[in-house]
């Protein structure tokens, strides 16, 4: 991989939980130690079950919250310290899971627009700013005649496609993109993957794409995370990842997904009852209480990630 | 082009009102309501031009004179026409109500907002000062602060706008709790917008309709605070007129001459519950599921 773009490194994000009045304080390890980076131009999928911490990585990424350690850099610049500057503020954007509320019902579709287009030239002039949002709805297939509508009178798609607007206004090299499609119509999901993807590749933009859905993931993301309780799990290319899963988890997540071709979900293994909490996540392997193939040594030892093919990494070191 | 876009734009605007209007004018009670406030509201005005009579010219000769076809409302113990000087207090009364109310709820929604939207310290230090406000029933309050800020019109209006500031700030604030966690408003802060550009221009439109709703209840309230400290003597001072002294220079003759007390009384009355319903009325239409957040004017 190329010097990537962005990188999050040893990220903790702890939530701090009362415990009564008197009972102290108790947190939730929502991500512990996770280092990750993506390259530049590419798409790098964040999957896993809710509460494994996507959304609160992505959101670190993207420098909405403050890790409790660690830090991201962004060619170099740590975001969370000095990367609130504008010039770099502008370059991270992030998409999100329900178009109705990421767009404010009391803006016209102009005036959305309109928040990106002066945040990158201010003083722009009201003709100039009208022409840059036609444009920009032309970009996402929108009919310019949407700018005078309010949220309300789009379709959930037609919302997520001015989201996606928005993002690229600021004319982004990194998107957070946190589940873009589970809020929408399954009719309507692989349109707006699409519309994605293109974006990506004329734009040349980054792409942290947060999912559980694996056949999206396996349809545009070049790499692919696996996180569980806080922990990436599996690392690699995404052929690689699917082809020769290299951890149980992630076998287990492909032998219970449903709409991927046949060839992935060759593994039979099924998760065993429910994730555990996270303010006390199992010791060991984080995912032993769980996996089907668990060892006495998997309750012991802290995993981690061990290399198994090119930038192809697991952090178990029984499976295969 | 431009035109075109320009009238379609408004007929959208109007469409969203009259789907507004069709809402509200279903509630019968809140439209009877609107129309007696408005109707008040006019006669207050015009006042000058409506009384029938001087309401500062007296007859000691004819005092506490009970109603006639020439004084429909009877006259008052210094023998001045109680129609005339009903009317004209309704300036007083209603004036101060609207004036006490836009301030409060310009202070209580600026504190609020700020409050719930920075939370930590901010928050903590606005919310103290809330509970030390709220440690006193609202007249009681207005009281006090009448008693400290001294009489006249201006301070009674702030006593009563001050008095009401801590529901505002309750309301606006656990408001713009939900606001500020909804994606929009993430949207904004990544773009890099500020935290007055965000509040003024995410936060406020979209909590506008229940504060409406609360102003109108509150309406109502102040209406009642007024009255009960022009009762007092608290409020305006004699001889202007205002519905709250009205009463209460009348109520030595309650027995002899009840009008001098019924009929300013009644007209509190409806009005206070005018903008009561009306605020029902408006909450219905807006958005019934605000009830929770909002406290009633009585």
């Amino acid at each position: 991989m190329p010097e990537p773009l962005i990188k999050a490194e040893n990220i903790k994000k702890y939530f701090p939980v009362k415990k009564g009045l008197i009972g102290g304080t108790e947190y939730v390890r929502a991500v512990d130690d996770v280092s990750l980076e993506i390259g530049e131009e590419t798409i790098t999928a964040l999957v896993g079950e809710s509460g494994s911490g996507k959304t609160t990585l992505g959101r670190i990424m993207a420098g909405i919250w403050m890790p409790t350690s660690g830090r991201v850099l962004y060619r170099g610049i740590d975001i969370h310290r000095d990367g609130m500057k504008r010039e770099v503020r502008h370059r991270i954007q992030m998409i999100f899971q329900n178009p109705d509320s990421s767009l404010n019902p009391r803006m016209k579709i102009l005036d959305i627009l309109g928040e990106a287009i002066t945040e990158a030239e201010p003083g722009i002039k009201k003709d100039e700013l009208i022409e840059r949002a036609t444009k920009l709805l032309e970009e996402v297939n929108l009919h310019p005649d949407h700018l005078y509508k309010y949220p309300h009178e789009l379709s959930g798609g037609e919302k997520q496609r001015v989201a996606i607007a928005r993002a690229i206004a600021l004319e982004p090299e990194f998107i957070v993109a946190d589940e873009p499609v589970s809020a929408l119509d399954i009719s309507i999901r692989a349109q707006i993957i699409n519309l994605l993807a293109r974006i990506q590749r004329e734009h040349g933009i980054a792409i942290l794409y947060i999912a559980h859905d694996l056949r999206t993931v396996w349809n545009i993301s070049d790499y692919v995370a696996v996180m569980y309780l806080g922990k990436i799990m599996e690392y690699g290319p995404t052929e690689e990842v699917f082809k020769n899963t290299g951890h149980p988890y992630t076998a287990t997540l492909l032998s219970t997904a449903p709409l991927l071709p046949e060839e992935f979900r060759k593994h039979s293994l099924k998760p065993i009852g429910e994730p555990p909490s996270l303010i006390n996540p199992p010791k060991g392997c984080r995912f032993h209480t769980r996996c089907p193939l668990a060892r006495e040594e998997c309750r012991e030892v802290d995993m981690k990630l061990i290399e198994i093919g090119r930038e192809h990494y697991t952090a178990c070191p029984f499976w295969r | 082009m431009e035109q075109r876009i320009e009238t379609r734009e408004r007929e959208e605007e109007r469409s969203g009102i009259r789907e507004f209007w069709d809402r509200f004018s279903a509630n019968k009670a809140a439209v009877i309501s609107l129309y007696v406030i408005i109707g008040l509201g006019i006669a207050s005005i015009l006042a000058d031009y409506i009384a029938p009579y001087d309401p500062y010219a007296f007859d000691i000769a004819r005092r506490l004179e009970p109603p006639s076809p020439q004084h429909p409302f009877g006259l008052d113990h210094l023998g001045r026409d109680i129609l005339s000087r009903i009317i004209h207090g309704g300036r007083y009364s209603m004036g101060i109500a609207y004036a006490s109310v836009l301030l409060g709820a310009a202070i209580g929604v600026l504190l609020g907002v700020v409050s719930g939207y920075y939370g930590g310290w901010v928050d903590d230090v606005i919310q103290r000062f809330t509970d030390a406000l709220l440690s006193l029933p609202t007249l009681l309050l207005a009281i006090a602060l009448v008693t400290v800020l001294g009489l006249g019109l201006q301070s009674l209006i702030l006593s009563i706008g001050i008095s009401t500031v801590p529901v505002y700030i309750r309301l606006a604030r656990s408001l713009a709790l939900q606001e500020r966690n909804m994606d929009y408003v993430v949207a904004a802060k990544i773009m890099g917008k500020g935290d007055a550009y965000i509040m003024a221009r995410h936060i406020l439109p979209n909590i506008v309709s229940p504060i409406l709703v609360q102003s109108t209840y509150y309406m109502g309230l102040t209406i009642l605070i007024a009255s009960g400290l022009g009762f007092l003597g608290l409020g305006v001072q004699p001889p202007t007129p205002e519905w709250g002294s009205m009463i209460g220079l009348g109520r030595n003759y309650i027995y002899a001459a009840p009008h001098v007390v019924a009929f300013p009384g009644i007209f509190i009355l409806i009005t206070s519950l005018a903008f009561n319903i009306l605020g029902d009325g408006l909450r219905d239409a807006l958005d019934p599921r605000m009830a929770k957040y909002i406290k009633r004017g009585v």
